[in-house]
């Protein structure tokens, strides 16, 4: 298995002002210590709530915000400190979706040449050859040539997320890094775009960097998943192996907290109720990170930091009370 | 101090339930010229129900909200027909003052953005105690006391201390309990929450979940519950409205919903959303969409609103638009397919 995207140690973070001179200088650990990798034609889920640093992790790989430690690696090559024309000409082979449709494409360019840009700019093909490329862009993602024409606002969430969508094709990228590419959207328009994206990575073999808080919106689409919580990694999984059987209890509790249809009031369904919310980044606490919410702490867990164990079937895991043989400290999920 | 002591009118419930919203109409002036919004819209609530309005953007959902409030956006939507009755008592008939009275205190509502909805230069507390001066005349201290209180209520930790802090010292899901704190503050009869949670996490969005389920249970309010998840349907309601375009299309309990969903857009937003399944899901296959979007208002046709985006489309639909059916006790759906299929 060659893997098209490997990260390693990274660690992405933040200072803050000071608030007096001859105060330390105190910093934000958004990302801090994340390892994955990712197979070329698969897709990696990072999930997580907000605060997580999954996107933070996404944009490092983009090389979008500085990395602080640690290395991404793309293709065997080493990306971390690329700058300049290097980093730029770079580019090219990884491109991003994002979140917001509304506010991620220019008001005053036409969709064709919003599109057109990424060529462009990198110096691929003629104007012409350019042109040409759109119209079948567009084709491939649903839109109509005579669309080419106009501004954003004529067009719905969902059509821009297409146009978005084309924009990241455009170069033909072997990595599409997608930061909740349809949280924006309308509940029925998703699916228009999930079913696009698995179609785009069929039919071109691409690689997605898939990031989301929406569990059922990663289990449709990914291939493997990660968990973070306050920017580490907690546990990380094959699909299957995440959702037949999550051995984290934070993963447990983000599972049990999401409504389902076919869970009924009534009908008696445990939920894991975590109480209050995810402690600062800034000041992170010792011990596991999880351990102030985690109804199952032990003195230990506030003591050392659980580091991510192999679990066998792909599975990691980063807890303290989950046994060797993959005993659990909460009741497994039986709904 | 209970709510009924304060009721200006018939202390008793009537036997038609706590709200009875009939034939309701909301218009609004645009550039396109007048759109109907909300189209012949009748529904109740009992007390101590949870009554779902669910449905994509655009369906009128929140303006159904805001018009059984008295806050449709003036001056360019008119409430131009039908009657929203709290109690017996018509609102839309109600004067500004009479309808102050009941907003806050009778009926109160908690909105989409708790980041937004507070007011940033006035402590939680403050915020809590106005209401309860206005409408119950508390003096200050006493109002003070009943904030904590509140807080409490809500399991905001140490509310003695965060009564006196202000909305940016709260995380996002403190602020929407704060919300919830000062829309329950005057104990009103209904609480309507316009999707409550869609600017929180998955597991701050269970805590919210769970407190609303608490506070109707110990205190009997009549919830609606506006959201475009079935998942939280299925966890919260009792009964259901399916909105499309501003008119009702389907209506049921909840079972009846999810079980047996008539409407080809119940069943369309049943199987669009990719929901968590525990397990395995084996091979992925494709998720079932809905076409197309809500059209514009001011393009609707005669016939049935659903109809451009519907997969199981007769001629009639385009033509005119389907009466409602009647399916079981308290089920009922508008769509030609039913009309055809009955006996």
């Amino acid at each position: 298995m060659s893997a098209l995207l490997e990260v390693s140690g990274l660690r992405v973070h933040f200072p803050l002002p000071r608030k007096l001179p001859w105060r330390p200088r105190r910093k934000v650990h958004a990302v801090d210590g994340v390892d994955f990798t990712l197979a070329a034609g698969r897709t990696l889920g990072i999930v997580g709530e907000s605060g997580s640093g999954k996107t933070t992790a996404a944009l490092a790989v983009m090389r979008l915000v500085e990395i602080t430690g640690g290395t991404v690696r793309l293709k065997g090559s080493d990306v971390t400190r690329l700058a300049g024309e290097a980093l730029r000409l770079q580019r090219r082979h990884v491109q991003m979706i994002f979140q917001d449709p509304y506010s991620s494409l220019n008001p005053r360019t036409r969709a064709g040449t919003i599109v057109e840009e990424p060529m462009a700019r990198m110096g691929i093909g003629s104007p012409a050859e350019r042109r040409s490329r759109v119209r079948e862009l567009f084709e491939q993602v649903g839109l109509r040539p005579d669309q080419l024409a106009l501004f954003p606002h004529q067009f719905s969430g969902g059509q821009r997320q297409r146009i978005g969508i084309a924009r990241a094709l455009a170069t033909r990228p072997e990595l599409i890094v997608c930061d909740e590419p349809v949280s924006a959207l309308d509940v029925a328009i998703q699916a228009q775009i999930l079913n696009l994206l698995a179609r785009l990575q069929r039919e071109h073999g691409l690689s997605y960097l898939f990031i989301s808080h929406d569990l059922g919106v990663v289990q449709n689409l990914c291939d493997d998943i990660a968990v973070m919580y306050l920017g580490r990694i907690v546990e990380q999984a094959p699909r299957a192996r995440l959702f037949a059987n999550p051995l984290h209890p934070y993963t447990w509790a983000l599972f049990s907290a999401v409504p389902r249809i076919g869970r009924r009031r009534g009908k008696g369904f445990a939920r894991l109720r975590l109480e209050g919310d995810p402690p600062s980044p800034i000041e992170l606490p010792r011990g596991c990170r999880f351990a102030g919410r985690c109804p199952f702490a032990e003195a230990r867990c506030r003591e050392e930091e659980p580091a991510l164990r192999a679990m066998g079937e792909g599975q990691h895991v980063a807890c303290h009370l989950v046994r060797e043989d993959g005993g659990v400290p909460h009741r497994p999920l039986a709904l | 101090m209970s709510a009924g002591a304060n009721l200006t009118s018939a202390g008793a419930i009537p036997a038609g339930g706590l709200l009875e919203v009939e034939n309701l109409q909301v218009e609004f002036d645009t550039w396109d010229g007048r759109v109907r919004v909300i189209e012949s819209l009748d529904f109740s609530l009992a007390a101590g129900e949870m009554l779902c309005f669910v449905g994509e953007s655009g369906c009128g959902k929140s303006m159904t909200a805001l018009a059984v409030m008295g806050l449709v956006p003036q001056p360019t939507g008119h409430i131009t027909a039908g009657s929203v009755r709290f109690l017996g008592e018509d609102l839309v008939r109600a004067g500004a003052a009479r309808l102050q009275q009941v907003r806050g205190n009778e009926i109160s509502m908690i909105f989409q953005e708790p980041m937004t909805s507070l007011n940033p230069v006035y402590t939680v507390g403050e915020q809590i105690a106005e209401a309860l001066r206005l409408h119950k005349g508390l003096a200050r201290a006493a109002a003070r006391e009943r904030a904590v209180e509140m807080l409490r209520a809500v399991h905001i930790p140490e509310p003695e201390r965060r009564v006196e802090e202000y909305p940016h010292q709260f995380s996002g899901g403190m602020r929407q309990r704060v919300m919830i704190a000062i829309a329950l503050a005057c104990e009103p009869r209904i609480l309507i929450a316009d999707e409550p949670t869609t600017a929180l996490d998955v597991t701050v969005q269970a805590q919210i979940f769970d407190l609303l389920e608490e506070l109707r249970e110990t205190r009997g309010t009549a919830i609606v519950l506006i959201t475009h998840d079935m998942g939280a349907v299925a966890e919260m309601a009792d009964r259901v409205i399916v909105m499309y375009a501003g008119r009702k299309v389907e209506e049921g309990g909840v079972q009846d919903i999810l079980e047996r969903p008539a409407h080809p857009y119940t069943h369309g937003l049943l199987a669009c959303r990719p929901t968590l399944v525990l397990g395995d899901l084996g091979a992925r296959g494709e998720l079932a969409e809905i076409p197309g979007v809500v059209p514009p208002l001011h393009q609707m046709g005669a016939g049935c609103a659903f109809a451009p985006r519907c997969g199981r489309v007769l001629p009639r639909c385009h033509a005119n638009a389907p009466p409602r059916t009647a399916l079981a006790a308290g089920h009922a759906a508008a769509c030609w397919l039913l009309e055809r299929s009955r006996p």
